[in-house]
């Protein structure tokens, strides 16, 4: 048999875009494991609600539960644990960080597009069944959501992408600097918005940031006030990332 | 030339891991890169594949940096001893993720190394015992097929007749697929009919860089009285010494043609080549000599 060399003589160019989708396809390979969680939970956590209300019965007074903060709670570990463990092994088998990060971000996003979609599925749902027989909202607790058009689904997307950027940003931080970094940095940010809280208080500044949230609709904070720290987690997690070494 | 380094350090610290290293490694060839635990290999793997940054120096790989660079590091596969797996991650998951990640990647082969290894597919990796995380490993690197393949001894967890059994597919594949590939090992003696050329680093500081059959006939052990002993050590470098009564045994380097052997074997003397796990641990001794002597 001829011998076939597999060498190139130089690097050939490769697409960024085309690489970042491969990797995606990568992070997501076992994607029944990815979903199972979060949305298991929140499945348990829903059906234990609705046997408390049936449980209740008349008396339950129509009201929302936080159960719906289980799935943002999941999908913050999730992001967390993926990141250490995706890194290790895509960057080990020589991904560069760059289409590694991307494509972290593009799966966070599409996530929480497609869990936003989902929830305003079942938010309709919900509302259709009058609180599923049992008066309860949980796909709908706050005023927010209530109003129901599709706009709605980015009141529950754009914080899902806050909490999933943060999770990234964790998991960056718990990469690099190990746990001592997680504490460090939980530290630095108690430090520091308490600051921020004890600054507003000794300027008696609380009454203008009342105004100011007042001033603006729960749906301008929930969509477009949230994507500044969401987009600050996204670029803080490549900030920290650039020199971690699997 | 597949890759070029020129002058890299590294440093962490105070600790200086690679010390001004320079090499070059040549398209379809199988490099050892030898040395002790901590004398720099894995480092200077990671500096080849962009996962460390030079303190100084320039690493190319195929004529570019290797850092962050998806052109270069697509034809790179780096293998280390604990590379981790997510824990969501079956077998057949980590062979999807190679198909995926390495354009040269070959299914076929992929499919029967790992019939070949008895490895279980839909068993989560980090169940498996230690041997065939370490197959899982070198499927990877052998499949990848990558022009540039580096193993950071990923074959320690498997057991000496799956360790044959790479060695025999990683010698067949290379037959027909001819491509660069690094082992960094202890276990000398055992590759040493794979290599081609040898590296050595010691302290960070790359003291070998030859051809296999060239530094095999470089060091020798000449064993027999002093003075025919000392008739081949003159005008080369003697490694070590020892003596028991009258009977001297020195390793020396340096070329020991014809004449000058048929002469120390008239004056009574033995002339044998080393190993080459003896010869890198002799040059390897003799280099932390040369330290201490130097550091006085």
């Amino acid at each position: 048999m001829t011998a076939v060399p597999v060498t190139p003589t130089a690097a050939a160019p490769i697409s960024p875009v085309r690489r970042t989708l491969t990797v995606s396809r990568v992070l997501y390979l076992n994607w029944p494991m990815a979903l199972a969680f979060p949305l298991g939970i929140m499945a348990t956590s829903f059906i234990i609600n609705i046997l408390i209300f049936a449980a209740l019965g008349d008396a339950a007074a129509e009201g929302g539960t936080g159960g719906l903060a289980s799935l943002y709670i999941v999908q913050l570990i999730v992001c967390w644990q993926g990141m250490l463990q995706n890194f290790a092994f895509s960057v080990g088998l020589n991904v560069t960080r760059r289409a590694f990060y991307a494509a972290s971000v593009l799966v966070a996003t599409i996530q929480s597009v497609g869990y936003a979609v989902f929830l305003y599925g079942c938010a309709l749902v919900e509302r259709a069944t009058d609180g599923w027989g049992v008066h309860l909202h949980f796909f709908d607790p706050l005023p927010v959501t209530h109003s129901f058009s599709p706009v709605t689904i980015l009141v529950y997307a754009v914080p899902l992408l806050l909490i999933s950027f943060l999770g990234l940003f964790l998991g960056a931080v718990n990469k690099r600097w190990g746990s001592t970094g997680v504490f460090i940095l939980a530290i630095v940010s108690i430090f520091v918005l308490g600051g921020i809280a004890a600054l507003i208080t000794f300027l008696d500044g609380w009454p203008a940031v009342g105004h100011w949230l007042v001033a603006r609709s729960w749906r301008s904070i929930a969509i477009g006030w949230s994507l500044i720290p969401a987009a600050l987690a996204a670029a803080g997690g490549w900030w920290v990332l650039r020199r971690t070494v699997p | 030339m597949i890759v070029n380094v020129a002058g890299v350090s590294r440093r962490f610290g105070d600790a200086l891991a690679l010390d001004g290293v320079t090499f070059s490694l040549r398209e379809n060839t199988i490099y050892g890169l030898l040395g002790r635990n901590g004398a720099g290999k894995t480092t200077l793997m990671q500096l080849l594949t962009g996962q460390q940054i030079p303190t100084a120096g320039t690493v190319e790989v195929l004529g570019q940096p290797p850092l962050e660079n998806d052109a270069v590091l697509t034809q790179v596969c780096f293998i280390r001893e604990n590379l981790r797996y997510p824990d969501w991650f079956k077998v057949k998951h980590a062979l999807r993720a190679g198909a995926a990640l390495f354009p040269h990647w070959d299914e076929a082969f992929a499919q029967s190394l790992v019939d070949d290894f008895a490895l279980p597919r839909d068993r989560p990796v980090r169940k498996l015992s230690r041997g065939m995380l370490s197959a899982v490993g070198v499927i990877l690197g052998l499949a990848s097929r990558a022009p540039l393949t580096l193993f950071d001894e990923p074959y320690l967890g498997l057991d000496a007749v799956a360790r044959q059994r790479f060695y025999d597919h990683l010698l067949a594949d290379y037959a027909e697929h001819p491509r660069t590939v690094v082992l960094s090992t202890h276990l000398i003696d055992e590759v040493a009919d794979l290599i081609e050329h040898v590296l050595v680093l010691d302290g960070g500081r790359l003291i070998v860089d030859e051809a296999a059959d060239a530094l095999r006939g470089q060091v020798v052990t000449v064993t027999g009285p002093a003075p025919a002993v000392s008739s081949v050590a003159n005008g080369r470098v003697e490694l070590h010494r020892m003596s028991l009564g009258s009977v001297v045994r020195a390793t020396v380097r340096g070329v020991v043609d014809d004449r000058a052997r048929a002469e120390a074997e008239r004056l009574g003397a033995k002339v044998e080549p080393l190993s080459l796990q003896q010869l890198v641990v002799s040059l390897v001794g003799a280099g932390a000599a040369d330290a201490k002597e130097s550091s006085r």
